[in-house]
Order: structure tokens, then C-alpha cells, then sequence
């Protein structure tokens, strides 16, 4: 009996400590930062210090393609060199894998997209015409399955957690007016501990137009972030 | 469980010794695959950042702990990168033969059964590689060896440390790929069952604990680098099914054939094949993991022989369990499966090979076993050069090299491009 106690105390309080252990390992700077770029974008996560954070995007802009990953010349020998792989994928970031390097380099440990609502709507269609899995039976919602990272794509708030570091894309407003994303964030329970505004200039899809909306909001989403 | 210097153990203890030195051959000179390479990376990168990438993030992350450690204190040459590798390889040896020799009560079953793990293509092949199909098969192979043992045990005493070491070989096991569930499960049932129909409640607490709460602590406890990332415990549980929902329909765009990916075909298409091909800084590298085909054709006759006769399949019942369980899920699973998960069976397989070849070694006339042996030694002798990297070096090869399926095509490519 002796020997059962123990293993289930053992089982239970290295759930408790693993959890602890997270929570802990969990930060961002409760501020706010404009940039222009992907790769600014992620030194702006650089310079919030963010760890383990959800990344709330708002944007018509997924970015999970992978930095490709090459093997350099003359690698494959003996003894293997070091490769530091954090900063090889910070370095490839592009407009194409923005969410990816966040997500692969430790910044985000969860990301939930907040789509506008239009080009969700499409994205779904496009989804289920093709047979991708992972769309729930009701169109609410899109779980995408990396090899086990995954990402929740709406255009709706529907899971929440923190810290929350909002990224509000350019992009969203090519699809969708400012009133529809407060709306949206309205339902946050907990305000964003920190924003980061990308007018993404990288990416020649995203019209001046919707960059200015950006613009024009830096007052109204500085005014969320919950300061200690 | 008594260990004494007996003739059986001078055998196994030489069986070992030859496994290891057929794997260690030409070590130096069998230069990394980029799985190789991107499993030591990979270790790193889970250790340090808890990223369990960009080596099968869906697979358990034991593999990282021991590469990385070995990396730390050995450095980051062929013999640190692979050191558990060829460990576990070599020492699956003395497991598998001791499980079977516990399991048939039958010495020299447990012998080929060495014998036959020591030499076999496949399992020499893997052990030379970085990726985790040894540790699997080790840990798999060990704890139903230790579960075995308390089920043979004479006294209830023996239960009280056989059962969590079994536990906790187990839980390694599922640590380094879902592989070792199946024969955890088996003889967890089995032990549960046991205890039962003896009435022994401390017995089946002890099975409960020691057999499912023991290696499920090992399992999370892997996971300490991934909690690092900021993750809680609802947070695991929603990755594990994540995992396991990408592991189950995993695919992998092939340059090679897909029907080399059929576990139905492994004991009965001789000569079926994994390979691994990579541009080296000295060239290119071949490597083929290849059933011996006098052994793997024998597997399933052998078996089949074994369920007919109502004495044997009484003597093999636990080895049949751990065999089939392990082997039909991989038959009937809908993706593909190559022959790299067929390290994980094999070991039970031959065990029960061995069980039925052994019985024939104390007729009088031991020809036809010697002869078969000798067969299996010199077919093994003249394949061995495909497990090692050299499979474009000897000319007789060149036939089954061309008619391999190859898994891995890589050539390095330059940063530039």
C-alpha cells in the first residue's frame, strides 16, 4: 500500500509541479508597440520579453508557413556542428511565416486567430470543399493539427487565456471595419496584456487604406492593454 | 530470479558482446543521415527552447533527454550522437533471451533467441541510427521480461519490486514511442488477471499503480522541458491528443515505393526494405535495414505452427499475446507503416521462433537446426554490408539495393539557394 501511495503522489504532484512550472515560464510586458514589418513584429516580441503567451491575431493573415529548414553544405559529418535553430528560423521570418517563427521559437505557446468575419466565412467554404479536416460540424471554428501545435482559427472570441498578446494585423481591415474587431474584442473577459500593431508593409496584398484604419486605432487599442 | 554464472550466461554474455561489436564496426566511418543530424538538433532544441522538433515532434520525447546528455558529456561525435542507440541495440540481446528462456522455461530458446537478435539486418541497422526505434524496443522488451518474471515468480515477495521495475521499463518505453503500449497492456492485463483469480487485492494494487500510474509519471515527467513553454496540465492533455491524431495519420511524401510501407508484407516478401540514402561530405551513403529472409519468411509458418499444437501454444500463450499485439495493429493501421517499426516486433517474433526451434535441438540428430543456423549466419554475413553504410560498396548488393525502397533522398543544399 506503502509503495501505491507513493506513486500516486508522485503522479499527482508532478502534474501540480509541471503546471507551476508553466505558469511560471509565462510573461510580456504590459505595453504596447507599431511596427511595420514580420520581422519587426518579432522583435517587438523580443523587446516586450514575451514567453509562453496566447497570441490573439487579429488578422486575414494566417503566416504559418515554415521557415524552410536547410541542411547546410558539408553538415552531414562527424562531429555535428552546433546550430542554434531559435535564431535561424528569427532570422528567415517572412510575411509567410510570421505566426509560425512566433510559435516555433517560444513566444506563443497558444495562438487564436480572430478572423474577420467575411473572409472566414470564406476560408470555411474554401475548407470544406477541399475536405480539410479539422472544421467543427457547426462552421464556428477550425482547429489546424502542426504535428500537435495547434492553432485556433475564428472570427469570434471563443477560448480565453494568458497572458494575451493582442497582434492586430493591417490586413483585418481590408476585410472588415473597426467596429466589427471591438465588437469582437468586447468579449475578451481579460484585457490584452500587451498589443503589437503591424501595418504590414511587407505584404503588397494589404491596401494603404486599411493601414491607415490601423493607424487611426493606435489610441483606442493602447488604451486596452492592462497595465500592472 | 536468481543470477548465477551459468553456461547460459557465458553465452549471452558473449551473444552481447558480439552484438555490440557488429554494431559498433565502421562506426566512425557511417557518417550521419539527416535524421542523424537533425536528432541531435533536435535534442538541443527540446532541452533548451522545449521544442520537440523538427525530428517527429508527434512521437514521445524520451529521445532527446538521452541524446542531449550524452551530447553534453560526450560530445557531438558518431559514438555520443547514437550512444543509446547502439546501448539499447546490444542490449535488447540479453532482454529478448531472457524473456523467452522466462517464458518457455526453455534455456536454448532463450539462446536463439539472442542469437537471432544479435545478427539480425534490421535491428544492427537501427541500432547504428539516432532516432528512438532501439530505446523502444529495449524498454518494451525488458519490461515484459521483468512482468514475465513475477508471473513465473514462486512468492507474492517478488512482486513487490519486479512489478514497478517492469512499470517503470514500461514507462520509458512509452516514453521513447507509443510502441511499447501494446505490451504494456498485455501483460498488465495479464498480472491484473493474475491477481485476481488469486484473490490478492494488495497484488492487484500493486498491478494498478506499478503498471499504469508508475509509467504514466515517467511519461509526464518527460515532458518537464515542453512545461517550460508556458503549458498547464489541460494544456498537455489537449497536445497529447494532438500527437496522437498526428501520429495516426502521418504521411510522408515518398521518392521511393509505397509498398514498402505495408507491415502485412514484412514476414512474408523476402528481402523487404527501409533505406536511407544521404549525400555525404564523403559522398553518397547508403544504408538498408533488411529482414534476413531465412529468419523473417519463417516468422509467421513458425508461429502459425505454434497456435496448432495445443502444448506449445499453452508454453507460448504470453509470447503469442506480446507478438500479435504488437504486430496486427501495425497490419490493419490506415497509414502507411514502414519497416523501421518492425524493431519494436521482431524481438517478439523471434521469441517465438525460438521456442519452436529449441525443442528440435535435443533430438538426436541436430543437423538440419545446425544447418539452418549456419544458413542464417552466412546470409547474415553477406548482408551485413547494408547495415552499415556500405550497401554501394559490394557488387552482389547492387540487386537488392535497386530493388529497395528508398525512404530518405537528401542531398545538402546551401543557404544561397
Amino acid at each position: 500500500m506503502g509503495f501505491g501511495v507513493l506513486v500516486v503522489a508522485a503522479l499527482i504532484g508532478s502534474a501540480l509541479f509541471l503546471s507551476a512550472r508553466g505558469g511560471a515560464s509565462r510573461f510580456v510586458e504590459a505595453d504596447t508597440r507599431q511596427v511595420s514589418t514580420s520581422r519587426g513584429l518579432v522583435d517587438a516580441t523580443d523587446d516586450l520579453r514575451a514567453r509562453g503567451v496566447v497570441v490573439l491575431g487579429a488578422s486575414a493573415h494566417l503566416g504559418y508557413t515554415p521557415v524552410e529548414l536547410k541542411t547546410p553544405p558539408n553538415a552531414l559529418k562527424w562531429p555535428i556542428e552546433e546550430r542554434d535553430l531559435n535564431a535561424y528560423f528569427r532570422a528567415g521570418v517572412s510575411r509567410d511565416s510570421w505566426v509560425w517563427v512566433l510559435a516555433k521559437t517560444g513566444v506563443a505557446r497558444r495562438i487564436d486567430y480572430l478572423m474577420p468575419e467575411a473572409e472566414y466565412a470564406r476560408r470555411v467554404a474554401e475548407g470544406r470543399a477541399k475536405g480539410f479536416p479539422g472544421i467543427s460540424a457547426d462552421g464556428t471554428s477550425i482547429l489546424a493539427n502542426d504535428e500537435g501545435y495547434l492553432r485556433h482559427i475564428s472570427d469570434r472570441i471563443s477560448r480565453e487565456g494568458g497572458p494575451l498578446l493582442l497582434v492586430v494585423d493591417a490586413s483585418y481591415f481590408d476585410f472588415a471595419t473597426p467596429d466589427e474587431l471591438f465588437a469582437r474584442l468586447s468579449e475578451l473577459s481579460t484585457l490584452p496584456t500587451a498589443v503589437v500593431m503591424n501595418a504590414a508593409k511587407d505584404d503588397p496584398n494589404v491596401s494603404d487604406a486599411a493601414r491607415a484604419t490601423l493607424e487611426a486605432l493606435r489610441p483606442r487599442l493602447e488604451a486596452m492593454v492592462r497595465r500592472p | 530470479m536468481r543470477f548465477q554464472l551459468t553456461r547460459f550466461a557465458v553465452i549471452l554474455g558473449v551473444l552481447t558482446l558480439f552484438a555490440l561489436s557488429v554494431r559498433l564496426a565502421f562506426f566512425g566511418s557511417h557518417l550521419p543521415t539527416t535524421d542523424d543530424y537533425y536528432t541531435a538538433l533536435t535534442a538541443e532544441n527540446y532541452m533548451r527552447n522545449g521544442q520537440p522538433f523538427p525530428v517527429m515532434p508527434f512521437h514521445p520525447v524520451l529521445r532527446n533527454w538521452l541524446t542531449f546528455a550524452s551530447m553534453e558529456l560526450f560530445g557531438r561525435g558518431a559514438l555520443s550522437v547514437k550512444l543509446f542507440s547502439v546501448l539499447f541495440g546490444s542490449l535488447l540481446v540479453p532482454v529478448a533471451a531472457l524473456l523467452t528462456r522466462r517464458a518457455t522455461g526453455d534455456e536454448r530458446a532463450g539462446l536463439i533467441v539472442g542469437l537471432l537478435v544479435a545478427i539480425d539486418i534490421v535491428l544492427i541497422g537501427f541500432s547504428r541510427q539516432a532516432i528512438q526505434e532501439m530505446h523502444v524496443a529495449f524498454f518494451g522488451v525488458l519490461g515484459a521480461w521483468l512482468a514475465v518474471e513475477a508471473l513465473r515468480a514462486d512468492d507474492w515477495r517478488s512482486w513487490r519490486w519486479l512489478v514497478p521495475l517492469s512499470g517503470l521499463a514500461f514507462g520509458l518505453g512509452v516514453s521513447s514511442k507509443m510502441y511499447a503500449v501494446m505490451p504494456l497492456v498485455v501483460m498488465t492485463g495479464i498480472l491484473a488477471v493474475t491477481a485476481l483469480r488469486r484473490r490478492r487485492t494488495d497484488a492487484f494494487s500493486l498491478v494498478v499503480t506499478g503498471m499504469v500510474a508508475l509509467p504514466l509519471t515517467v511519461y509526464l515527467l518527460t515532458y518537464l522541458p515542453w512545461f517550460g513553454r508556458g503549458y498547464d496540465l489541460a494544456e498537455w492533455i489537449g497536445f497529447q491528443r494532438a500527437t496522437f491524431e498526428a501520429t495516426i495519420t502521418h504521411f510522408v511524401p515518398l521518392v521511393g515505393n509505397l509498398q514498402y510501407s505495408e507491415p502485412w508484407r514484412w514476414f512474408l516478401v523476402p528481402l523487404y526494405s527501409y533505406t536511407d540514402f544521404a549525400v555525404t561530405t564523403a559522398g553518397p551513403q547508403l544504408a538498408v535495414a533488411v529482414g534476413n529472409p531465412l529468419v523473417w519468411l519463417a516468422v509467421l509458418p513458425l508461429a502459425v505452427y505454434s497456435l496448432l499444437d495445443g502444448e506449445r501454444r499453452r508454453r507460448d500463450a504470453v509470447l503469442h499475446l506480446l507478438f500479435w499485439s504488437a504486430y496486427l495493429p501495425l497490419v490493419f493501421s490506415p497509414r502507411p507503416v514502414w519497416l523501421l517499426s518492425a524493431v519494436s516486433v521482431v524481438p517478439f517474433a523471434f521469441a517465438i521462433l525460438g521456442s519452436v526451434v529449441a525443442p528440435w535441438l535435443k533430438r538426436e540428430n541436430k543437423t538440419p537446426v545446425a544447418i539452418y543456423l549456419t544458413a542464417v549466419l552466412v546470409t547474415t554475413a553477406l548482408l551485413y554490408p547494408l547495415a552499415i553504410g556500405r550497401a554501394l560498396d559490394v557488387g552482389y548488393l547492387r540487386a537488392i539495393v535497386n530493388a529497395t525502397g528508398v525512404h530518405e533522398i537528401t542531398a545538402p543544399t546551401t543557404e544561397a539557394e
